[in-house]
């Protein structure tokens, strides 16, 4: 098998794992209730989420969602009636679709400007590539003699 | 003559010192002065001895517990115990910006003596604007935030420390290495002043101040580790990393500094970036003193914010000098400065490089933004909102996980390019070694993209370390006849800055395997035991013995007592509630017992306090946590190895330094 | 595109700048909840001196002060005596002052207000929903609702005397109307 074929064969074998770990899962009742506990800010604590802070009133913030999960309750309502309370603040990530939410395009423009600037800086010239090497040995040679030369150089 | 005096006088004595030396330094700059120079170095040296004397004047006042300064009577009591008083220097805000000021002290003293020698009319400049930077801290340390205020009678006992920085003798470590980075960035933001000043397009600075900013950034990096252990250890909630302000501030400078120490060897091997490495030289200073603004003026909460103080708006008017200085000499020189040549091919290290740049710098926006945001929307709607680890952790995994795919791409590429067979032959086996990785964490039950994705790069960066290594020792033994072993230790003898580089990159890695297990993988259980009682988690028996009560001067404390087998473990561990005199609320003392594997984190989370009936006991079983310590090692480590002088071959001379005078240049 | 690049960078840091300066104006300790101006959230609760209930809506048309405290609050200890002055003064009219109980044993809740002589109601919250459901952060907080059942304001931290009258005469008008 050639070199070519085998990376591929990686490669999708990889994507195959990734896809495999995506796929969806049915959640516990107490996993949905870590999940919900890890989004909602302890109120006592300096940024601590509910499911993080040993304090008694993440405690009882904790034993509320489990009972609205028990109770039959959508992850969207156990959300609500502590931003009833609390408002936003409750919150530790804002929700996507609000005015809060452009704090989620900040991330999205950085990455996508900086790599606009650098696709840019690339593009103004390609420098030529170096030409394939057929003969393996004679090039690998050189190529361990200018890494020596770097290396007791640099 | 008191603790005080002593200190107020050395402080106020060091002022007038360090303007001196502005002057000074500054004329033997412009008129090539070498009285000038040696005058201000002697001012260098006076001034650092003063801030010493003033720093063991305060441990000295909080040792014998000298109630009548202020600032011993808010953090110090007869109970602490000498070595938490001692420490106390930097657990409050006065204490640390007097710590931090004698660590500046120390690099003018540095720059003055030892940066001076080489290139003099640069590093003259550069000693200007650090004896600025000490003056403004010797302002601070005389008026907002002065350590030396007398409270007019002595209190028969003082406060006591903050209960959590009494708690844990890394308390000793944490801060003053943290000071030492952010302190050291000056180092090279001052170089690189004085090149925007005097003009020209010469790389010297860079060179000079290599050392400098890795040693910066190692400092750094070790002190958010050790940060992050403390945090661990101490807090009580099994995590280390909560996405506080502090942490933020720590680590924004960090990435900004990775960024540099990268891209400053596209600089070095292809004259390019000049622009940006020094905007990433400034960025990285001014973030470290924006992050102290921001912890210490009380503006955002935060776990460690100290109490609000007038020191605000002086370090926001210091941080707004040095961003209008640098960026407007930036914006000036600019022209001067930009590059003559272009990065060139898409997969060539330098295109790398720059991706690299991108990531780190939106990643730290990133923070940045997330950090400010509760701020800008309340001054622009009065809406009051919480950013927390939720939104970092959903952007900043993502962004993290694209630097870890460069770090194993970008040291593979050659210089200029590469071609596409080259390419194929070297990533054949990192990819194989990706799949590897990408299966065994499927097999080993986890879900979600962000771990499976992080075992496969980090399988993929550990092959193509190895590759470069056992590449690197081929060479050396087909080319100079070495055995493997001295081939191996050569590369990092000869070249310490790649191959310490590669050992860095490994510590990386294994913090980030660390952090994707813990975070996927803990298991959590909490029951409310009777003595006698007990749970079982992950395969550990954890059995409750019983509660005892603790007595010691300075604080009272209930333990529960709990024996923990299975798994090959058998562990004694005492989790407990310590109650300071000077705190409301008892602070939790976790029993961990931490593994190669797993960390056994144990907390009591309630107690019967009458009858010692009952306890809550809340048992955490965290892998590989410790993975995440000893990585924090091996990149210090690494960095160590980067910054060994290398070692030239027998019989080529050693460059003659250049006469130690001014005018020389 | 670079120039685009530098003036993006200028103005995020002048943006910076004016965030950094008006953040001098705000207190990361005010916490404002999201139940000023919202219906009271109804509540039934056993009360701490006995046997009884404590509901809500057992009030509905009076002004009611809602007080959280515990025994381990020190400046609880300090609003006592506001507390024992307004009780006094509009006891048995139609403003009402309730305690909540937070995270606190009822014995030690009990023998705190024996110490002090406290005689007005106070309500037992063992699993704190009652506080949550008010957004509380921590004791002492003082929630007034009016007689429409709608929290009209509310106090964090120790309050005194005449914070607590304005804020009930306030109300109080309404309730003749």
């Amino acid at each position: 098998m050639s070199r070519r074929w085998l990376v591929l064969l990686a490669a999708l074998v990889t994507l195959a794992a990734l896809g495999w770990s995506a796929r969806p899962q049915p959640l516990t009742a107490s996993e949905r209730v870590d999940r919900i506990s890890a989004e909602l800010r302890c109120p006592v604590c300096q940024g601590l989420s509910v499911q993080d802070s040993p304090s008694e009133t993440a405690r009882n913030m904790r034993d509320l969602v489990e009972a609205r999960v028990a109770a039959g309750r959508t992850d969207e309502q156990i959300r609500d009636e502590f931003r009833r309370s609390y408002g936003d603040w409750i919150l530790l990530s804002p929700p996507l679709l609000s005015p809060s939410g452009l704090v989620w395009i900040g991330p999205v423009a950085a990455v996508l400007f900086g790599a606009l600037l650098a696709l840019r800086a690339l593009r103004k010239t390609r420098a030529p590539v170096g030409g394939a090497a057929a003969e393996p040995t004679a090039a690998e040679i050189a190529g361990l003699r200018a890494q020596v030369a770097r290396d007791d150089g640099a | 003559m008191s603790w005080g005096d002593i200190g107020a006088g050395a402080l106020r004595a060091a002022l007038p010192l360090a303007l001196w030396g502005i002057s000074a330094a500054a004329y033997a700059a412009r008129k090539r002065d070498g009285r000038a120079l040696s005058s201000a170095r002697y001012a260098a040296l006076v001034a650092f001895v003063l801030v010493v004397v003033a720093d063991l004047a305060m441990v000295g006042a909080l040792v014998t517990h000298d109630f009548s300064l202020r600032y011993v009577a808010n953090n110090n009591a007869r109970e602490t115990p000498l070595f938490y008083s001692a420490i106390s220097l930097w657990a409050a805000l006065e204490g640390s910006i007097l710590l931090w000021t004698a660590i500046l002290a120390g690099a003018v003293v540095w720059v003055a003596w030892r940066g001076t020698r080489s290139i003099p009319r640069l590093a003259t400049v550069a000693l200007a604007v650090l004896f600025a930077m000490l003056a403004f801290f010797l302002v601070l340390v005389t008026t907002a935030a002065d350590p030396f205020v007398q409270l007019g009678f002595t209190p028969p006992n003082g406060r006591g420390p903050n209960a959590l920085l009494q708690n844990h003798p890394f308390m000793a470590l944490h801060p003053p290495l943290l000071y030492l980075g952010y302190v050291l960035t000056s180092i090279p933001f001052a170089y690189a002043i004085a090149a925007l000043v005097l003009g020209g397009t010469s790389d010297r600075w860079l060179t000079e101040t290599r050392k400098a900013a890795l040693a910066s950034w190692a400092l750094l990096g070790v002190g958010i580790v050790v940060g992050a252990w403390w945090s661990y250890a101490v807090l009580g909630w099994g995590g280390y990393w909560a996405w506080d302000p502090v942490e933020n501030a720590a680590i924004m400078p960090w990435l900004t500094a990775t960024a540099y120490l990268h891209s400053v060897m596209v600089e070095e091997k292809r004259r390019l970036l000049r622009v940006w490495n020094i905007a990433l030289v400034i960025a990285t200073f001014a973030l470290t003193i924006l992050g102290t603004f921001l912890t210490r003026s009380g503006v955002v909460n935060s776990v460690h914010s100290f109490t609000q103080s007038a020191i605000g708006p002086l370090l926001l008017g210091y941080f707004v000098a040095i961003v209008v200085l640098g960026g407007g000499l930036l914006l000036y020189r600019m022209n001067d400065l930009a590059d003559r040549g272009t990065v060139g091919a898409p997969l060539s290290r330098e295109a790398i490089f720059l991706f690299q740049n991108v990531l780190f710098v939106a990643a730290t926006l990133t923070i940045l933004l997330g950090t400010l945001y509760p701020l800008i929307a309340e001054a622009m709607s009065g809406a009051q909102l919480s950013i927390g680890s939720p939104y970092f952790d959903r952007v900043e995994v993502p962004i993290g996980l694209a630097l870890l795919f460069l770090m194993g791409i970008g040291p593979q590429l050659p210089w200029h390019g590469s071609s596409r067979a080259t390419l194929e032959r070297q990533f054949t086996t990192p990819v194989i070694a990706a799949a590897v990785g990408a299966v065994v964490a499927v097999l080993a039950g986890f879900t979600g993209i962000a771990p499976v994705l992080t075992y496969a790069l980090a399988a993929f960066v550990t092959t193509t370390v190895i590759q470069e290594y056992a590449r690197g020792v081929r060479a050396r033994i087909a080319l100079h006849g070495e055995t493997a072993l001295g081939a191996f230790v050569a590369l990092f003898t000869r070249n310490g800055r790649r191959y310490g580089g590669y050992v860095v990159h490994l510590g990386i890695v294994l913090a980030i395997v660390a952090i994707a297990t813990s975070q996927a993988r803990t298991t959590e259980l909490e029951r409310t035991l009777a003595p006698g009682d007990a749970m079982d988690v992950a395969g550990y028996h954890v059995i409750f013995t019983g509660l005892r009560a603790v007595s010691e001067p300075q604080r009272s404390s209930t333990v529960a007592d709990l024996v923990i087998t299975g798994n090959g473990a058998s562990e004694h561990l005492r989790p407990g509630l310590v109650q300071y005199p000077n705190t409301e609320a008892a602070i939790g003392a976790p029993g961990i017992a931490a593994g190669s594997r797993d960390d056994i984190y144990t907390i009591l989370a309630a107690y019967d306090g009458r009858a010692h009936a009952w306890a809550t006991i809340r048992v955490r079983i965290i892998p590989l946590v410790s993975w995440l310590w000893a990585g924090g090692a091996v990149v210090g480590l690494g960095a160590l190895i980067a910054a060994l002088p290398p070692r030239r071959r027998r019989g080529v001379p050693v460059v003659a330094p250049l006469p130690d005078a001014v005018g020389a240049e | 595109m670079t120039r685009l690049a530098r003036y993006a960078a200028v103005l995020c840091i002048v943006g910076l700048m004016v965030v950094l300066t008006l953040s001098f104006k705000h207190d990361p300790h005010d916490i404002r909840t999201g139940t000023v101006g919202k219906s009271a959230p109804a509540f039934d609760a056993p009360a701490l001196a006995g046997p009884v209930r404590i509901s809500l809506d057992g009030y509905r048309g009076k002004v009611i002060v809602l007080n959280f405290w515990a025994s381990w609050c020190v400046p609880c200890k300090e609003e006592n005596p506001a507390l024992t002055q307004v009780w006094e003064r509009y006891r048995g009219s139609d403003v009402v002052l309730l305690g909540v109980v937070f995270q606190d044993l009822p014995d030690a809740a009990r023998a705190y207000t024996a110490h002090l002589g406290n005689t007005w109601p106070s309500a037992l919250d063992p699993d704190g929903r009652i506080a949550l459901s008010y957004g509380v952060v921590g004791p002492p907080e003082t929630f007034f609702i009016g007689p429409d059942g709608i929290i009209a304001g509310r106090h964090l931290g120790p309050i005194d005397a005449d914070t607590l009258i304005t804020a009930i005469e306030t109300l109080r008008p309404a309730a003749r109307k």
